[in-house]
């Protein structure tokens, strides 16, 4: 691990710039897999008092906006030369950390349906920034060799935080807990950036050091997976685009569901007693680092492999046991650990994939085409979908068995591709 | 120096043995062919068996109604997982009677047992039930005059397996040794005729030892459950055989693995050498013997096996050797500030 070397070198700056970077994205996500996935439905649902119906296209738009605003960003960092720049990219993630602090605390006092609209959509446009600014830091704070484990720590955090979370997944006691955690970031994050921008203080000469690690190509610029390529959009990095969103896809696809199943969630995620969600948090934390790990030591395609059909496997075990035991509430936890570990293992990918499929030059873009592609879109329109079935009556084993087989058909369409002759493999056999 | 003795002695420097050609390896692949097809065929005609009539029989309910009278006996078991079931008088059941949702009424003769997981179950006054009545919750109503010959279980239910006797003194010594004796032989031989895979093996474990904690973590949290699954879908359960196969073979390559290296570090420290076969059987006794001792053996044998799985599957059984895709660390002083770094 490079992180044990810069710190038996001395070399200061530069872990510091791992912790920033981690405490950074771990808020960041935390945010997203509480207030806006969990919080923002309770909030349309329950105080607004709004049709589910209603609710899931209101997420479709939120999915929408932030995707085309992080598309656009991306290419327009890109042109602007701001993707080579740690300082604007700095100053664009304050920006987008101060609009989200203030939504944070307007959100419980909605009482509109317009309102809702204008809160989502502001929401999005701040998202949509903050995606190619914040994802484009890997190439000037983290190197090529620590990326999955970086990835690993910022998945761990934020859903050990999530999965241990003390309130109720209610829209008030969300923005409680992210407004405690985000004004003093906000302030850190300020303080960082204005100290920076004014020059001449000893931030400064930091981010001066940091912004020069990009070009150090084979530690921090060029990514893993680029394989001498120059970080184009081509074939293979939409393949990969696809198969994010195929993740993604299932995951919230199910997960909607079963959050609104109560003999499935009342014995794991919401359970009274603090020992199953313990059990869970730590299943998160375990499964991440070893994800950490294999994305490291392991091929990309292995990677994969492994999560779709950790997901098959998942829902297979759910569909069994709501076949068998339809009116019981499930208090085993194998397959809720099973679904923790999936889901940290394909967090830790995405957070380290795109970055490693980007030159610094073309890291804004490729973020956000990775990102906003496969993440928001696939996220918010699977929640979308979960949403519109639940509600035109679709039975639960039903709709677990679909995404079972969603899940399978990526499975076996990955290991039809693994038959499909590796063309860098092969040359590097045919010319040594 | 005798160079044979050199080869045969130093165990990193043995060249992968020449590939068999000829006579020899077209009978060797003959055989292995076979050894293939043999296989499948057991396993169909071990699915064949299963669907011999009296041998096993089973019924699932999942919908809709269902009457049994006298005329209409079931031969095996039955399984409610919803609907409802109506057992009238003089019906018969063959096996016993599962179930885990719906609505059951049994007035006629059970077998076996009567398990309720779920559900709700009216055991009537003519109900016989041949052996145990076991539920869990306050879902079942019994009559007064229905026979359980068997015995009332209420609540926690428990798997109605019988206690195996367990082998102690002599008889488990005998046993444990005996077992030892066969694995350190194999792994010996192993080690004499073609050590490569091992080798791969034990370097994957070794020099990347984190990755195969990782990976052997991941795959024996998700092969039990999907053990168990496939299992369940009927349609994979000859796959589950060759699955357990797999996973027997693995933790013995392993044992023999960890055997070779202990083996091997023990007979580097002894004044005469021993060579890497006999290296190797004296390891695989020992660490047999450490995985009997009483807790430790235990939790020595669970964190070997995650370990060396890991290994296993990094070199997919030791078929190639492992290389990360990331190289290793350059030399410190690049991880150096700029400007300190001359100093």
């Amino acid at each position: 691990m490079d992180l044990w070397l810069y710190l038996k070198a001395r070399n200061w700056p530069v872990a510091a710039g791992y912790l920033l970077f981690i405490s950074m994205m771990a808020i960041g996500y935390f945010y997203n897999v509480t207030f806006i996935q969990l919080g923002l439905k309770d909030l349309g649902e329950r105080v607004l008092a709004l049709p589910a119906a209603t609710v899931a296209q209101q997420m479709a738009v939120l999915a929408l906006i932030t995707c085309l605003v992080a598309l656009f960003f991306g290419w327009w960092m890109q042109r602007l030369g701001w993707s080579q720049r740690l300082l604007p990219k700095l100053q664009l993630a304050l920006a987008v950390v101060l609009v989200q602090t203030v939504l944070t605390a307007v959100a419980p006092h909605i009482t509109s349906a317009a309102g809702f609209l204008v809160w989502i959509v502001v929401c999005s446009l701040a998202l949509g920034v903050g995606v190619p600014a914040t994802f484009s830091l890997t190439t000037d704070l983290i190197p090529v060799r620590d990326r999955g484990y970086v990835a690993a720590a910022i998945t761990a955090v934020a859903y050990w935080a999530a999965a241990l979370f003390p309130g109720g997944w209610q829209i008030e006691p969300f923005s409680r807990a992210m407004l405690l955690i985000m004004l003093p970031g906000l302030l850190g994050l300020g303080l960082i950036v204005g100290l920076a921008t004014l020059g001449r203080t000893f931030v400064s000469d930091w981010v001066a050091e940091l912004s020069a690690n990009h070009r150090r190509q084979e530690r921090f610029g060029h990514g893993r997976f680029l394989r001498g390529r120059e970080g184009r959009i081509d074939r293979r990095f939409l393949g990969f685009v696809a198969l994010m969103f195929g993740i993604f896809f299932i995951d919230s696809l199910g997960f909607l569901r079963l959050i609104d199943t109560p003999i499935l969630v009342d014995g794991s995620w919401q359970s009274p007693d603090q020992a199953p969600r313990l059990v869970i948090a730590i299943t998160h934390v375990i499964a991440a680092l070893v994800a950490g790990v294999l994305y490291s030591y392991e091929d990309e395609r292995h990677l994969f492999y492994w999560v779709f059909g950790l997901f098959a496997l998942t829902h297979l075990s759910y569909t069994f046991s709501v076949w068998l035991l339809p009116e019981t509430t499930i208090t085993t936890l194998g397959t809720p650990m099973l679904y923790a570990t999936a889901v940290s293992l394909y967090t830790v990918i995405n957070f380290a994939l795109w970055a490693d499929f980007s030159t610094p030059e073309t890291i804004s873009r490729n973020t956000a085409v990775g990102v906003a592609l496969s993440g928001w879109t696939a996220t918010f329109l699977s929640t979308a979908l979960a949403i519109q079935w639940h509600t035109s009556g679709m039975p639960l084993e039903q709709h677990l068995r679909l995404v079972q087989a969603l899940a399978l058909v990526f499975f076996v369409g990955m290991l039809l591709v693994a038959l499909w002759p590796n063309r860098a493999r092969i040359n590097t056999d045919e010319h040594g | 120096m005798n160079t044979d003795k050199s080869r045969r002695y130093c165990l990193n420097l043995i060249p992968l043995p020449p590939r068999r050609q000829g006579r020899k390896a077209n009978i060797l692949s003959a055989l292995c062919a076979f050894a293939v097809k043999a296989f499948f065929v057991v396993l169909v005609a071990l699915l064949l068996v299963g669907c011999d009539d009296g041998l096993y029989s089973g019924t699932l309910i999942f919908d809709g109604e269902h009457h049994f009278t006298a005329e209409t006996p079931l031969p095996g078991d039955l399984l409610l997982r919803a609907g409802t079931a109506e057992f009238t008088r003089g019906s018969q059941v063959g096996g016993s009677l599962y179930v885990v949702g719906g609505t059951l009424l049994l007035d006629g003769v059970v077998a076996g047992d009567l398990v309720v997981l779920d559900g709700r179950v009216t055991v009537g006054p003519t109900a016989v039930i041949g052996g145990d009545l076991r539920y869990s919750g306050e879902t079942v109503t019994l009559a007064e005059t229905a026979v359980v010959q068997g015995q009332v279980v209420a609540g926690g239910l428990a798997l109605p397996l019988e206690d195996q006797p367990r082998a102690t003194g002599w008889d488990s010594f005998g046993r444990a040794f005996i077992s030892a004796l066969l694995l350190a032989g194999l792994g010996g031989l192993w080690v004499s005729r073609r050590p490569q895979p091992l080798r791969h093996l034990s370097a994957a474990a070794r020099d990347h030892w984190l990755a195969s904690l990782s990976l052997g973590l991941l795959a024996l949290l998700v092969l039990p459950i999907l053990l168990v699954m496939m299992a369940l879908t009927i349609v994979l359960l000859p796959l589950v055989l060759f699955l357990g196969l797999a996973l027997f073979l693995t933790v013995g390559m392993g044992i023999i693995t960890l055997g070779m290296e202990l083996g091997h570090r023990l007979a580097a420290g002894a004044k005469r050498p021993l060579s890497p076969g006999w290296a190797t059987f004296g390891g695989v006794m020992l660490l047999m013997f450490l995985f009997n001792l009483p807790v430790v053996g235990g939790i020595l044998l669970a964190a070997a096996a995650v370990f060396l799985f890991g290994a296993v599957l990094l070199t997919r059984f030791g078929s190639h050797p492992y290389h990360p895709p990331l190289r290793p660390a350059d030399d410190l002083a690049t991880y150096k500030r700029p400007f300190t770094s001359g100093k």
